[in-house]
């Protein structure tokens, strides 16, 4: 053979074997890090359901405790109380005996509305009747009645939508932690909540005029704290999005909305409720 | 006359990554971007010089001995920076040591500028090692896999160049250097067309590779 075709077959050889190389490693690489990719979803779905299950067994627990309470103990107290003021009746009208008596009749009493907070608390009632934000509302203005903060709501939207449950209890419980924290931590005197619902869009906002934060220093704390990892946890179940604009003596603002929404426009129209 | 097109074309086929380098040169603070930015200006500096000596009809051959040493030296710099596994990192060091060593056994070719061979060592071992250092650095971006996008990669560009390059010339080089012991004209004219050619897809690899330059080395670069 010529040399010179040997010298052109040698190198194309060389050459094709070059390209055979570098196709395969895109080739290679690209699979991989899909491969990387789809195991990192599945991590993700797998955590998020995960996320899901324990925050459902914690809900049912609290439904638990809360219908032992209203069932048992509230039921035990009512008698006790029935008992006493036959009890009472009884005594006749020695005034040591009175004062005791009412003492007690007011103990019980006490003991009966904190019974019935407690388990008013734990599973919200008025969430289930009349919908996300009139239990918002009502969570309002019982924070309003205990602490010297101001919290004012407004709603705009269908006020009569219904979400899903589960995502109208999500929503429900990223308020409660969100208004817990401006309580708490933020030494402001005004918190408002604004909730934007269907049919124009979903978003709710709570904001404080307090003293603000770090966002980024919070986030880069091992246990971030002011219940954000669990906020993102049930937000991430219903695929929701947190956006939080605060910092130092600026106070908080926190927009969450629902980016999935739009797509359920039909089942607004027609049944009149939203999957998160 | 085709030769002699071809040989010019890939001369000044290396303007093409310089002029893209001198628009990239806010990116040069990083050590990867700055041993690529000497390689390409190693390129330039050898082809205007060789193109000057062509012209004047002086000898050139010496220039291309001592510009392949020093792309030598910076290939293996290149890959000592971007290997993480630390017996790669050897082989790049040693291997050049080696080699530069070893081409000062032809000192002849270095250091008589009328000569008119290659150097008898340093260019075989150089292809040698270039190919098992990018063939490494393949296998070290499928293991470590932090690279999302190999297109977007300057040193996938730099490796793929160099790959095509010296894979492509090594063979020829040996089969006339050992075959025809450089005697048969027509053969080497053939080398150089061949190596010609492969320098401009080269030079065009550079450019790439100088276009994704990032303004600082990533994680994903090592």
């Amino acid at each position: 053979m010529a040399p010179f075709y040997t010298i052109v077959i040698g190198t194309s050889i060389m050459l094709f074997m070059a390209m055979f190389i570098v196709v395969f490693v895109m080739y290679y690489q690209r699979k991989q890090i899909e491969q990387q990719i789809r195991v990192k979803d599945m991590e993700a779905e797998f955590q998020r359901k995960l996320l899901e299950v324990s925050m459902a067994s914690t809900e049912a627990e609290r439904r638990r405790i809360a219908q032992d309470l209203h069932d048992d103990i509230g039921a035990l107290l009512s008698v006790t109380k029935l008992t006493f003021n036959a009890l009472h009746s009884q005594l006749g009208s020695k005034e040591q005996a009175e004062r005791l008596a009412q003492q007690v009749r007011e103990a019980i009493d006490e003991t009966i509305s904190h019974v019935r907070r407690i388990s008013r608390e734990l599973v919200p009632t008025t969430l289930e009747r009349f919908g996300l934000a009139a239990a918002i509302q009502e969570f309002a203005a019982k924070s309003n009645l205990q602490h010297g903060l101001k919290i004012t709501f407004d709603c705009h939207g269908d006020e009569d939508l219904r979400f899903e449950p589960r995502a109208e209890l999500m929503l429900y419980r990223v308020v409660q932690e969100l208004i817990n924290n401006a309580l708490k931590h933020s030494k402001g005197r005004n918190v408002h909540i604004q909730i934007e619902l269907p049919p124009r869009k979903f978003c709710l906002v709570v904001e404080d005029d307090g003293q603000g934060f770090d966002f980024a220093d919070v986030r880069l704390r091992p246990s971030p704290g002011l219940g954000l990892d669990s906020i993102e946890g049930r937000l991430r179940i219903i695929n929701g999005k947190m956006d939080y604009q605060t910092s130092l003596n600026k106070g908080c603002r926190v927009i969450i909305t629902l980016p999935n929404f739009m797509s359920m426009d039909s089942k607004v129209a027609s049944g009149k409720s939203i999957i998160g | 006359m085709m030769e002699k097109i071809v040989a010019v074309a890939a001369d000044f086929w290396i303007i093409l990554p310089s002029i893209i380098l001198f628009q990239r040169r806010a990116y040069l603070q990083s050590p990867l971007n700055k041993i690529i930015a000497i390689y390409v200006l190693l390129f330039l500096i050898r082809n205007i010089l060789s193109y000057i000596t062509m012209e004047l009809n002086i000898y050139n051959m010496y220039i291309y001995n001592w510009a392949n040493i020093f792309s030598g030296i910076t290939i293996s710099m290149l890959y000592y920076h971007l290997f993480t596994n630390k017996y790669f990192k050897i082989i790049a060091l040693v291997g050049m040591i080696a080699a530069v060593g070893a081409s000062f056994l032809d000192y002849e070719t270095l250091f008589n500028v009328n000569t008119t061979n290659f150097n008898r060592f340093f260019y075989n071992i150089l292809g040698g090692l270039v190919i098992a250092c990018i063939l490494f650095y393949f296998y070290e971006l499928l293991q470590n896999l932090n690279v999302p996008k190999l297109t977007e990669f300057t040193p996938f560009w730099f490796s793929t160049g160099a790959l095509l390059y010296y894979s492509g010339t090594v063979f020829s080089y040996l089969y006339v250097n050992y075959t025809f012991n450089n005697s048969d004209l027509g053969i080497v004219r053939s080398y150089w067309m061949i190596d010609a050619f492969l320098f401009i897809v080269f030079s065009s690899f550079l450019s790439m590779a100088v276009w994704y330059m990032k303004p600082r080395d990533l994680k994903s670069d090592f």
